[in-house]
């Protein structure tokens, strides 16, 4: 039955991601995030709102592979212009992000970045105006590009469990000051600006320091494939050190296959880089991965994070996905049926047959986080319950007796 | 017919034995001219008098017989990785080196004597013995701290204080790299590029691409990594890396350090490691 409901959920997906997507990303200069012992620097970052602060890094971004994807990036940082650089995607000179050789958006403009979702694999995004200076504020994110099929890497790969993100980066708190967050600009954007000797003293792991990150633990599911996605857009290198209860296969680097998979015991990622990396344990537990920061010049170490990893029995990608959008219930049902939406309302209900053709649809208007839905004309038998949010349609069976 | 059939022998005997070059190199104190108004002195390795770092291109088989000669008021240890090993050549002094060139590959040129002074204050050159028709551009990448070079040359280096300020391609920064036809890559869609890439510098340096993923052809310190299709290729000090570029699509992509120190130069953005690709439909 799981099967057939993930195959259901796959199809529904497929419909719709082969679609548009759309993002809006707001870029800022003025908010301020509070780093592990209370330092308060300002940033530039990036947010999905207006009424959201921007934070480091920038919102997690994702796409399905060959999704036809729109960004719809707006500045209201009161600065310097911004812009979007997809690192990896390999979008054209148009979208690149680029000062100069693409566009960039002024304050309170907007511009739009569009371009095909490419191979299945980890990617950043960064803002590429002065971006020493825009990157080391903040202006960065991960790009995940998921396969059509989601509970595997690639098509035909390895089928997982869990799906982990971790992009480590580093801040000098120098460089966050008034002065340099406010950097000259002119429209052209390749404006020479100063910068101050680069010595960070926070090392950071999805925006967490050294003492905030012992309570934000990757989670693993014994006996099953889990993927880790790691990213570095600092400016030091990184070394990870894999737990010795938890076996590391290294699978891809920058959106494509390695050659040749490998285990190993530590990793080393550089600016820019990403890999992916299949993580197995069959021991139930807490552990933890060491990620040290060591300068590009000196070879030293300089920061050192324990990343706690939690090895646990973890419901699946598909579970997961199904019991954080919706439930029904009663199910079978009889004269009504309600539909249980955990954490956002879909756009529309369908109630389709078997063979997927609809019968009736339940408008935007009239869903709320608990529908009652009148079952007594329904003919006995089973049928589908698609909900149509706006990047994906989850699907359930419900059977009416 | 006897004389066609000579030539035809001496052609034979070329492609199997390959030609033989002479060449003078020179270790000759120099003064490296920054993206800014400030200098650097340095000793260049060279054939001219020159700071653009030696590019010297041959074919496999080829024979090159070399002479050095020591210019500066310094001894030096010549070395060329795989083909000479360290040579003292005393000051005022000169050495000649019989190589014949059957290693295939591009190999770094520099001063082996204490490190990292004399490897760090000469600018370091590339050797090339290729057996291809393939369009091949070559960087020679590598770091500068403008301090270091006063202390050079009173051994008051401290490589655990590196912290270096300037950045170059061919010597060459941004904007001045761009212009540079043997350093910016140009070519059409659908070409083979080769990119040989060398460290000569002393930092590790994150080299990413826009707009393609390349293809590592080989590493000449992490062999582990040739295959892999990459935007971003980590190159270690020292470290030669050959890729593969196959355009898909025609533009103007930049190329950089991705530690992002690395595209200033003189702490000012963006005056460092920075150049572009350019290619047309």
């Amino acid at each position: 039955m799981k099967k057939v409901l993930f195959f259901l959920i796959i199809i529904s997906s497929v419909s719709v991601f082969s679609q548009d997507e759309k993002f809006l990303v707001i870029s800022r200069n003025t908010d301020y995030v509070q780093l592990d012992d209370t330092t308060n620097v300002r940033i530039m970052g990036y947010t999905r709102t207006l009424s959201a602060p921007s934070k480091i890094p920038g919102p997690l971004l994702v796409f399905t592979e060959g999704d036809s994807v729109e960004i719809d990036l707006w500045n209201v940082s009161q600065g310097a212009p911004h812009t979007i650089h997809l690192h990896g995607l390999d979008v054209n000179q148009a979208n690149d992000g680029v000062p100069m050789l693409s566009f960039d958006v002024a304050h309170m403009d907007h511009g739009f970045y569009r371009f095909k979702a490419p191979e299945p694999g980890t990617y950043i995004y960064h803002c590429h105006v002065t971006s020493s200076v825009h990157v080391q504020a903040g202006m960065y994110g991960m790009v995940v590009v998921r396969p059509k099929y989601p509970e595997l890497t690639w098509e035909g790969g390895y089928e997982i469990t869990v799906d982990n993100q971790i992009i480590t980066s580093e801040v000098d708190v120098d460089w966050h000051h008034d002065s340099i967050i406010e950097h000259d600009h002119t429209a052209t954007a390749l404006h020479q600006v100063k910068v101050p000797v680069y010595d960070p003293t926070f090392f950071l792991a999805n925006g967490y320091g050294f003492n905030s990150v012992t309570d934000k633990a990757i989670e693993i599911s014994t006996g099953n494939n889990n993927l880790l996605r790691l990213a570095n857009i600092g400016n030091y290198g990184n070394k990870f050190i894999f737990p010795q209860s938890v076996k590391a296969t290294i699978i891809s680097s920058d959106g494509r296959r390695l050659p040749a998979e490998y285990i190993a015991d530590s990793l080393i990622i550089l600016p820019g880089e990403r890999f992916q990396i299949l993580l197995n344990s069959s021991q139930l537990g807490n552990d933890s991965m060491a990620i040290k920061y060591f300068s590009l010049n000196t070879q030293l170490v300089e920061g050192v994070q324990n990343y706690p990893i939690i090895v646990d029995v973890i419901e699946s990608i598909e579970d997961k996905m199904i019991s954080s959008t919706f439930s029904i219930y009663p199910n079978p049902a009889t004269s009504q049926v309600n539909f249980d939406f955990k954490n956002e309302l879909p756009n529309e209900v369908e109630i389709a047959d078997i063979n997927g053709r609809t019968i009736h649809t339940i408008r935007k208007d009239s869903i709320q986080k608990t529908t009652t839905f009148i079952t007594s004309n329904l003919m006995r038998g089973e049928y589908l319950i698609k909900c149509v949010y706006n990047a994906k349609v989850v699907t359930l069976p419900l059977i009416i007796e | 017919m006897r004389l066609l059939y000579l030539t035809l022998f001496v052609v034979y005997l070329q492609s199997a034995f390959g030609a033989t070059h002479n060449l003078t190199l020179r270790f000759q104190p120099n003064t490296l001219q920054l993206v800014d108004s400030n200098t650097l002195p340095i000793v260049s390795i060279a054939d001219t008098n020159t700071v653009h770092p030696f590019l010297g291109k041959f074919s496999l088989n080829d024979s090159l017989v070399l002479k050095v000669i020591n210019a500066d008021t310094l001894s030096h240890n010549f070395t060329i990785e795989n083909y000479v090993n360290s040579s003292l050549i005393s000051s005022y002094d000169s050495s000649y080196f019989y190589l014949k060139l059957n290693k295939e590959g591009t190999f770094i040129i520099f001063d082996e004597g204490v490190f990292p002074n004399n490897q760090y204050s000469s600018i370091s050159g590339l050797l090339a013995v290729e057996q291809t028709n393939i369009k091949t551009y070559f960087w020679n990448v590598r770091e500068f701290q403008s301090k270091w070079h006063q202390d050079t040359f009173t051994g008051a280096m401290n490589p655990l204080l590196y912290y270096p300020d300037y950045f170059t391609v061919n010597n060459l920064s941004n904007p001045n790299v761009d212009s540079h036809a043997d350093s910016r890559v140009a070519g059409s869609v659908g070409d083979t590029i080769h990119l040989v890439i060398a460290n000569t510098g002393l930092s590790i340096h994150s080299i990413h691409f826009h707009g393609y993923h390349l293809k590592t052809l080989n590493s000449s310190k992490h062999p582990e990594t040739i295959g892999r299709s990459k935007d971003t290729f980590p190159l270690y000090p020292m470290e030669v890396l050959k890729l593969e570029l196959i355009p898909d699509k025609p533009g103007v992509y930049p190329v950089h350090d991705h530690n992002l120190i690395g595209v200033t130069g003189g702490m000012f953005y963006p005056n460092g490691m920075f150049t572009t690709l350019r290619i047309v439909p």
